[in-house]
């Protein structure tokens, strides 16, 4: 059997080669091994990355705070995908009717103007002056941080499809209705998509706020439990978690998106 | 005839032009209407007493409060300016220093192969932690003072920089590059004349991005680890149960943030002078 060569190494010398194979390597070997030695050197209570490892293991059995782990990891999803699914089935068609129709663009347009630049994360208090520290308040907040870049990008889908993509529609003898759902949905999929995308990042963010300022369970409150508890290592698992599960649907979306929109697969 | 046919045209433009200055006022008279309506509800809803004064706080007393806090140090024990100064001081130096390591790195993984097969593996294993997760870690090592709020806002705007960053640079055109190597730069001649230049509106589109997401994990940090900022204003607010301070403290910090980004936009149009206009 011949081995393929890989074609982005062939102009460059040993060190090149050798760099691109143990460089990926070293490189998180360094971050590691400089993680163990602050740890190692005892002057902050930093955990080493293998007592870390361990307890990401063994904290699937019994219950941390009162619930299992997965209770927790649960919470913290179902809080996202609530306020995600409502942001979506209610957000993008109203995006779009405000792209669509002027005189719904007028009324609407300067309130979104006006709430855009305050971050979703402000809000907490007062939502929890309002609701009180539930789970109502909660999704509700995170409401709040996905509502708006799913609304913007699905508006900012309609205003930009092309002048000409409207000319063949009408030359084509499209109504009004046929603009709407051959012309300007699939042409604004993009930018809806990329709504989505953003907002699931910053969905993310609010809810580990929501969850560090005032709730009993959840992925943020572990993180925060951590802290307060002197329990770094409980953090640290918080913070794999989160990562992990947001990379996770990211990943899922973008599968999502492949899906529903063929053309985008290469 | 051929004189008619122009002023006919010349009329029919203008007429067109009318037309539209005509919508665009009736639209934005709407638009008008519409703020004013909302802030006449909101007045009339507290005034009448419609909602209770502890939920909610009419739109004159809120600006009110905004007046006042600038001499006043109740109940928080800081002055307007100083959260103000407090929690700017930490956005724009946890902003500055994500674009100053976010930039270079960012340009160079896009550029050099190597580079970002090296670093690529240890950034997606950082990317997708929220910058509030690191609270607890940064607390442990730098205590709760700027330094530390100010690497939490870092880890935020670095990720949202380097993406971009990365993104401008991939998406070089081609052409340019063969144009480049052809009248004989080398690698990084190519680099800096071309990747460089193509990259710009993209890095600027992130460094937006990144300054939108500093103001809202200010606000988060200053709320968990902080005695000072607007942030910490707003909880006291909240401990309090004063919610006109609440909605003064998220009234500036909504002014502070869009005028954070339009200075980003100024800096961009400045940098950017030469870019055709579409």
């Amino acid at each position: 059997m011949k081995l393929k060569t890989n074609p982005l190494l062939e102009d460059h010398g040993p060190v090149y080669k050798f760099f691109y194979y143990a460089g990926p390597v070293m490189l998180i070997a360094a971050f590691l091994l400089l993680w163990n030695s602050v740890s190692a050197a005892g002057k902050v209570m930093l955990p080493s990355p293998l007592e870390a490892l361990e307890r990401m293991i063994t904290i699937w059995s019994g219950n941390v705070a009162k619930h299992p782990m997965i209770y927790h990891v649960g919470i913290s999803m179902r809080r996202v995908l609530t306020a995600l699914v409502f942001s979506v089935v209610v957000g993008v068609p109203f995006g779009i009717a405000m792209g669509w129709n002027k005189t719904f663009r007028a009324v609407f347009k300067p309130l979104f103007e006006v709430i855009r630049p305050v971050p979703p994360i402000a809000w907490v208090p007062l939502f929890t002056l309002w609701f009180g520290t539930n789970e109502f308040s909660r999704v509700a907040i995170i409401t709040m941080g996905v509502f708006m870049p799913i609304v913007i990008n699905s508006y900012s889908g309609v205003i930009m499809v092309p002048e000409i993509n409207f000319q063949v529609g009408k030359v084509f003898g499209a109504k009004s209705t046929d603009m709407l759902f051959d012309v300007v949905l699939p042409s604004s999929l993009n930018a809806i998509f990329a709504g989505i995308r953003t907002a699931l990042g910053g969905g993310w963010m609010v809810l580990l706020a929501s969850e560090m300022l005032g709730a009993r369970e959840g992925i943020g409150f572990l993180i925060m439990q951590g802290s307060s508890a002197n329990d770094l290592t409980l953090s640290i698992v918080g913070m794999v978690m989160i990562g992990f599960f947001g990379a996770l649907f990211a990943y899922g979306f973008d599968f999502l998106e492949r899906w529903l929109c063929p053309w985008k697969r290469k | 005839m051929e004189m008619d046919y122009e002023k006919i045209r010349a009329e029919a433009r203008t007429a067109e032009i009318k037309a539209i200055q005509k919508q665009k006022i009736k639209y934005l008279s709407i638009s008008v209407i519409v703020i004013l309506a909302v802030l006449l509800v909101w007045q009339l809803a507290v005034q009448f007493e419609l909602v209770s004064t502890r939920f909610f706080d009419s739109p004159i007393a809120v600006i009110q409060r905004i007046i006042e806090k600038i001499s006043s140090k109740k109940p928080d024990g800081g002055l307007l300016h100083q959260h103000i100064w407090a929690s700017a001081k930490v956005v724009w130096f946890g902003f500055l220093l994500a674009a100053v390591i976010g930039i270079p790195l960012g340009l160079f993984m896009g550029w050099y192969h190597l580079c970002d097969r090296i670093i690529r593996p240890l950034f997606e294993i950082i990317r997708p932690i929220p910058s509030l997760a690191w609270i607890p870690i940064v607390i442990l090592l730098l205590g709760i003072g700027v330094e530390a709020r100010s690497v939490i806002i870092f880890t935020g705007c670095f990720v949202a920089t380097v993406l971009n960053t990365y993104t401008g640079i991939r998406s070089t055109n081609q052409t340019l590059i063969n144009v480049a190597k052809t009248c004989g730069a080398s690698n990084f001649q190519t680099f800096v004349k071309i990747g460089i230049p193509s990259a710009m509106p993209m890095i600027f589109a992130g460094l937006k991005t990144s300054m939108g997401s500093a103001w809202g994990t200010i606000v988060a940090a200053e709320m968990l680890a902080s005695s000072n900022g607007l942030g910490y204003m707003i909880q006291m607010g909240r401990s309090f149960g004063e919610v006109s301070l609440i909605m003064a403290g998220i009234i500036v910090i909504g002014i502070l943030g869009f005028i954070s980004s339009g200075l980003v936009s100024l800096v961009e149009s400045v940098v950017l002078k030469w870019r055709p206009k579409k």
